[in-house]
């Protein structure tokens, strides 16, 4: 084969996956867009046929009515469930990464009895379904008193095994040099964990915190149970629920959509790098 | 040579280290695995062997009875034809979407290694659907593909008749489906990437010179290196999608009929609706007990593939 030909057939490569890539992001950015121009538009242009996309006149007003108590609606304290959401997924996602990353070191460095046993039991956990788990853990979580209260969300999710598997692998990879120098200079356990290992682990435990934060703030089925009275709720849960219930105004629904989505698609633009980075280190595709 | 060296010399100060003090590494080993382990115990051990014990049981939270009954709640559900018919939604649901977001997540990933100007900019944006919430896909989707929503404008602008996506029996677990690959393809391409990334340029430069055309390059150098990131994504998205409930839920509320009424919605409604805890427990064991089946059997097939 020819140079030429190869550079051509190339082009050619290249030019379909733009066009393929292209008409991907198309499809996903066309109803997100959609949507930000309706939360933007009166009621009545909402229901206009046939569609538009340019809001005229240009509204803020469903911004303004989500904070703003209307007796003729149900009540929709947003600013309630943000602050659950937020307060729910920080500490989860604080407590799932120091209790995974203390057990991965201890998997990843220590030899102690019992190591690969207890590994492989834990381990074997990860393939049992959470439908076995499901009303069992909300029974225990019913003795502790915890239904309808922050603990009922918090708690639970420590148990997940996939955070130390992870993190353990990272850890493997680590060189020793670095523990045992500072071993020598006189560093106790616990101060090499915190100034040699998760220092140089933190593109791990960042990708390990988004996903963990982001699978607390969408959780659905485990907070509709655990969850009774309308303050209690988070973000996801709330909204699904009142837009269920309140069909008579769209405009507000979807501002609450937009309202919500802003704060995680601003955190994602800002560690997105992180994220496809340490998927290659941690060698989630290759092996 | 040099690393070698060092090796050995850190291996060394290891040993001579647990010579002198041997038990202080072990405990500090079961302090750092301590909480850990306590997470595990509370929430994952104990709720299983209850699980276990609990699908053999008519539990009724309501009346607070808890009678051991054998193998009578399975026997129960071989003749629940709502359970087979809620299996069989989500078994569905799982393969469509499996499959679905498999086809194109291995396609925009080859897409995205052959693209180096812009390539940030599309991996961002087929991400952005993964992290909005279930609430949100609902609301979007509740708009998009209701009967007067965004995509019927489209279809009778063309001059065809409007489609009810969601209110036809045929259509309804394929629309479904289809909003679910919208929200979740930008996981796996993610994964189909790094693995991508991961296949050594001197293959394919070894390839193409024996002569190997795109097609054949595709077939015998990425596709056998792609196994594993293959199996993990369809691993875990047959689990994810088996368990679906909440786009079901919001979209459908399991309708028309019960022609979108998945597993999880049943054994939701039937513990938390219904409080018969012990049948919900059975039916819930059984679900997993098939899933397992169903991934040892993905991974056999898959991990036995000749090596090339």
């Amino acid at each position: 084969m020819s140079a030429r030909r190869w550079r051509r057939r190339f082009t050619r490569g290249t030019i379909v996956s733009y066009l393929f890539l292209g008409l991907l992001a198309f499809l996903v950015l066309f109803p997100v867009i959609w949507i930000v121009a309706q939360s933007m538009m009166t009621e009545s242009q909402i229901y206009r046929w046939p569609i538009t996309f340019v809001p005229a006149p240009l509204t803020f007003d469903n911004y303004v009515d989500l904070f703003v108590k209307r007796p003729s609606r149900p009540e929709l304290p947003i600013a309630r469930w943000l602050f659950n959401s937020i307060l729910v997924a920080t500490s989860v996602t604080t407590l799932i990464l120091t209790v995974t990353s203390t057990a991965a070191y201890a998997f990843a460095r220590f030899d102690f009895p019992g190591n690969k046993f207890l590994f492989y039991c834990f381990g074997a956990s990860m393939l049992i379904p959470s439908q076995i788990t499901l009303i069992p853990t909300f029974l225990i979580v019913r003795a502790f008193g915890w239904v309808d209260s922050y603990h009922a969300l918090i708690w639970p999710p420590l148990a997940g095994f996939f955070g130390v598997f992870f993190l353990r692998q990272f850890f493997s990879t680590i060189p020793r040099d670095f523990e045992d120098a500072a071993i020598i200079d006189g560093c106790s356990p616990l101060g090499v964990f915190r100034h040699v290992i998760l220092p140089l682990s933190s593109s791990a435990l960042v990708t390990l915190g988004i996903f963990t934060y982001l699978a607390s703030w969408n959780d659905f089925v485990w907070t509709l149970i655990v969850l009774n009275s309308n303050e209690m709720r988070t973000l996801t849960v709330g909204l699904t629920i009142f837009n269920g219930e309140y069909w008579s105004e769209q405009g507000i629904i979807m501002a609450g959509a937009v309202f919500t989505s802003l704060p995680v698609v601003i955190v994602f633009l800002i560690l997105q790098k992180r994220i496809s980075e340490s998927m290659l280190l941690a060698g989630l595709g290759g092996r | 040579m040099q690393t070698q060296d060092h090796l050995s010399s850190s291996a060394l100060i290891r040993r001579h280290d647990r010579r002198k003090i041997r038990w202080r590494p072990i405990l500090t080993a079961y302090a750092f695995l301590l909480p850990y382990t306590v997470a595990f115990l509370v929430f994952q051990l104990i709720p299983f062997l209850t699980g276990i014990a609990l699908s053999f049981a008519r539990w009724e939270l309501l009346e607070g009875t808890q009678d051991f009954v054998g193998v009578q709640n399975f026997a129960e559900i071989f003749g629940d034809s709502l359970f087979w018919q809620s299996f069989a939604v989500s078994f569905y649901f799982a393969v469509l979407t499996m499959a679905g977001n498999a086809i194109v997540a291995l396609a925009a990933a080859l897409a995205l290694k052959n693209v180096l100007r812009g390539q940030t900019f599309f991996r961002v944006v087929l991400y952005l659907p993964v992290i909005l919430s279930i609430s949100v896909i609902g609301i979007v989707f509740g708009r998009v593909i209701s009967n007067d929503g965004l995509l019927n404008y489209y279809i009778t602008q063309l001059g065809f008749p409007a489609i009810s996506f969601l209110g036809n029996a045929t259509l309804v677990i394929p629309s479904l489906s289809l909003v679910t690959v919208w929200w979740g393809f930008g996981f796996p391409t993610l994964i189909f990437l790094a693995a991508l990334y991961s296949i050594p340029e001197s293959l394919y430069e070894a390839a193409k010179l024996d002569g190997a055309g795109s097609i054949a390059l595709f077939r015998y150098v990425t596709l056998p290196l792609l196994r594993y990131a293959l199996l993990l994504v369809l691993v875990t998205q047959f689990i994810s999608h088996m368990q679906v409930f909440g786009q079901p839920y919001i979209l459908t509320k399991g309708g028309p009929g019960y022609a979108s009424y998945p597993l999880i919605m049943y054994i939701y409604q039937t513990a938390w609706r219904y409080y018969h805890m012990g049948y919900a427990a059975a039916m819930a064991a059984l679900m997993g007990i098939f899933m397992l089946v169903v991934v040892l059997f993905q991974t056999r097939i898959l991990g036995q593939r000749v090596e090339f």
